[in-house]
């Protein structure tokens, strides 16, 4: 057991800590009487404006461990961390937003697997439906046990007491107000991570001598994002510049943010057709930004710990750094008590965010995609407003459950944590090809996703990187870093699913156009929205934030 | 229940307890010469006013 790095909290931190748990129950109070029916229940009736939306979209993906994370990764990988923003999301989040939402909102899916069967069929949306719920019950089981690990490590906090306490306020303010309340909350906590964490951000960088301060203590490598990347040998990640906009921008960023559920549901909770296509691209500015406040601190971590001031980033028990702590230490180091608790509060703030993301996923895809599905087909709406409670409170018992196996096996947990990273890589060739292309069939789909799956782990065990994979014997091939493992089974995957769907399409029947409207491209009415001024169209707004990226890349270059 | 009342008063609330903190006590964090809570405590203050100013605005013009 390592010890506590010995964080004293005030009255005060604590003060701020009820204050805050205080307002998210209070949240769900309120919520609590507009929820009459399953779809306010967990489609929040499609009547949430769009700077909600928006900003819920950022913040259920922020959970702990991509604030814990990206820090980390900050400090391990310096500056290029910045991709899985620059290069990876920000573009994602555009392309879900003017290009996928037409059929995602048009089509009046409750849900990203149901979008599925509408679009191919029972089958399909089933295999997605149930892979889907095992994923989500685990991520947030994952990160629950995170969140314990680490408040037990900062603070010395009871690993169960912080477990159960947080999963207790997640699921009585979902449980009362469904989506709404958590949609609603998450904007709360979107605030709170920016305010409480940015001020790190200045003070770390404050501290080691600005950005020029920085650069002069940590390889250069580490302070660009783009110069290095020509050779694999010479960056940070072991990328070429193919595998990072292939791997990493194109299949990793765009299977996540344009097919996960959890991101997508929050624009389909949206009030109109075109607050949902603006609610991911008006979520990029924001995202455009948070490199500064989640990465930075930890690019600034390594150098203060080379300067001498008194800080290092502390050792594993097994042997190099622990980077994980990064963020937490540089809070102690930089935060007096009552910043201090604002910060701690930001923390959990974001655990819960992702955490309630996961849970409100979780119910609509067990609720409508599997139990009206397939278990109690025809049962009177307010049957499935129960089921969605009922499912709510088995989501977070499940959970907690996850968290807990994580504790035991470990090696587990790593595992399914690669799985998952490949289950989204496949799908998002089914999603292109079944918006963009009407000859895409059921069958072409179906077997696509299977056999992409496959390639998946077929790439894994046939590469070895850091001494993973390679489990099917005969090792072809080697990377430098598990980074770019990643990135190429999930290209390998994507390719797969890619062509064996367009095979197996091209022998197979496809459905008649008429089954076909608002489902895919070329048969769906897309308003024009000419007459609005360009700040409320998403076109105009989507070139803006172009223009932003390309200036980010460049300064950082 | 408007959201942005709702933030407004929450951060107000906190921006008071920390800039409260600051100006009663001189807590200071290892690595920070100044008194942080005092800043801070000011910043999530006026995000605070910000927002149910905003909130304000929007019952006005309803």
């Amino acid at each position: 057991m390592i010890d506590s790095v010995g964080l004293k909290l005030a009255p005060v931190d604590y003060l701020i800590l009820a204050l805050y748990f205080v307002f998210v129950l209070g949240i769900g109070w309120f919520i609590r009487r507009r929820v009459s029916s399953s779809s306010d229940f967990l489609t929040s009736g499609r009547s949430v404006p769009v700077w909600i939306t928006s900003l819920a979209f950022l913040a259920a993906n922020l959970g702990a461990q991509e604030v814990i994370g990206m820090c980390a990764s900050g400090a391990k990988y310096g500056i290029m961390t910045a991709h899985f923003y620059w290069v990876g999301a920000v573009p994602a989040m555009i392309f879900v937003g003017i290009f996928m939402m037409p059929f995602y909102y048009g089509s009046r899916a409750r849900s990203v697997p149901e979008y599925l069967k509408l679009r191919f069929d029972e089958k399909t949306r089933t295999l997605n439906a149930v892979t889907f719920a095992v994923m989500t019950v685990f991520s947030s089981g994952i990160s629950m046990y995170a969140l314990g690990l680490l408040f037990q490590l900062v603070l010395g906090w009871n690993f169960t007491t912080s477990v159960l306490l947080s999963a207790a306020i997640v699921l009585v303010y979902t449980f009362m107000g469904g989506l709404t309340s958590a949609i609603y909350n998450e904007v709360l906590q979107f605030f709170l991570i920016i305010l409480g964490f940015a001020p790190l951000a200045i003070l770390a960088v404050d501290k080691a001598g600005g950005w020029g301060g920085i650069a002069a203590r940590i390889p250069q490598p580490m302070t660009h994002s783009w110069v290095y990347l020509s050779k694999a040998s010479e960056n940070t990640m072991g990328l070429e510049v193919f595998g990072l906009v292939f791997g990493l921008g194109f299949v990793q960023s765009f299977g996540y943010w344009c097919t996960d559920f959890l991101v997508v549901q929050r624009a389909m909770a949206a009030d109109s057709m075109s607050s949902a296509r603006r609610t991911p691209v008006l979520a990029a500015f924001p995202k455009m930004i948070m490199p500064f406040i989640v990465i930075i601190p930890g690019i600034a971590a390594v150098a203060l710990s080379s300067a001498g001031v008194g800080y290092a980033i502390p050792p594993k028990a097994g042997g190099g750094l622990d980077y994980d702590q990064a963020m937490t230490t540089l809070m102690a180091q930089f935060y007096p008590s009552g910043m201090l608790g604002v910060g701690l509060t930001a923390l959990m703030a974001s655990f819960m965010s992702g955490m309630a993301g996961n849970v409100t996923a979780f119910n609509t895809v067990w609720t409508y995609d599997i139990y009206q599905g397939h278990i109690v087909k025809n049962a009177p709406d307010s049957h499935y407003l129960w089921v969605a409670r009922i499912t709510t409170v088995v989501g977070v018992g499940l959970s907690i459950a996850a968290a807990y196996l994580a504790t035991h096996f470990n090696n587990i947990m790593d595992f399914l944590q690669l799985i998952f990273s490949f289950v989204n890589a496949p799908l998002l060739a089914t999603f292109l090809l079944g918006m963009f292309w009407k000859r895409a069939t059921a069958n072409g789909a179906f077997i696509g996703l299977f056999s992409g799956t496959a390639a998946a782990a077929a790439t894994h065990g046939l590469t070895l990187a850091e001494g993973k994979g390679g489990w099917l014997g005969t090792v072809v091939y080697s990377f430098p870093a598990t980074m770019a493992q990643n990135f190429w089974i999930a290209i390998f995957a994507w390719a797969t699913c890619f062509v064996v769907t367009i095979l197996v399409s091209s022998v197979t029947r496809p459905k008649p156009d008429s089954e076909l409207h608002n489902l895919v491209y070329g048969l769906t009415d897309i308003a024009h929205d000419g007459s609005l001024p360009w700040y409320k169209r998403p076109g105009p707004l989507a070139v803006v934030v172009v223009a932003a990226l390309l200036v980010l890349n460049v300064l950082f270059w | 229940m408007d959201l942005r009342a709702t933030i407004g008063y929450f951060f107000s609330l906190i921006g008071i307890l920390v800039l409260g903190t600051g100006l009663a006590t001189d807590y200071r964090a290892p690595l920070v010469r100044a008194n942080v809570n005092l800043y801070t405590g000011l910043v999530l203050l006026a995000f605070g006013a910000v927002m149910l100013l905003l909130a304000r605005m929007g019952r006005q013009s309803r």
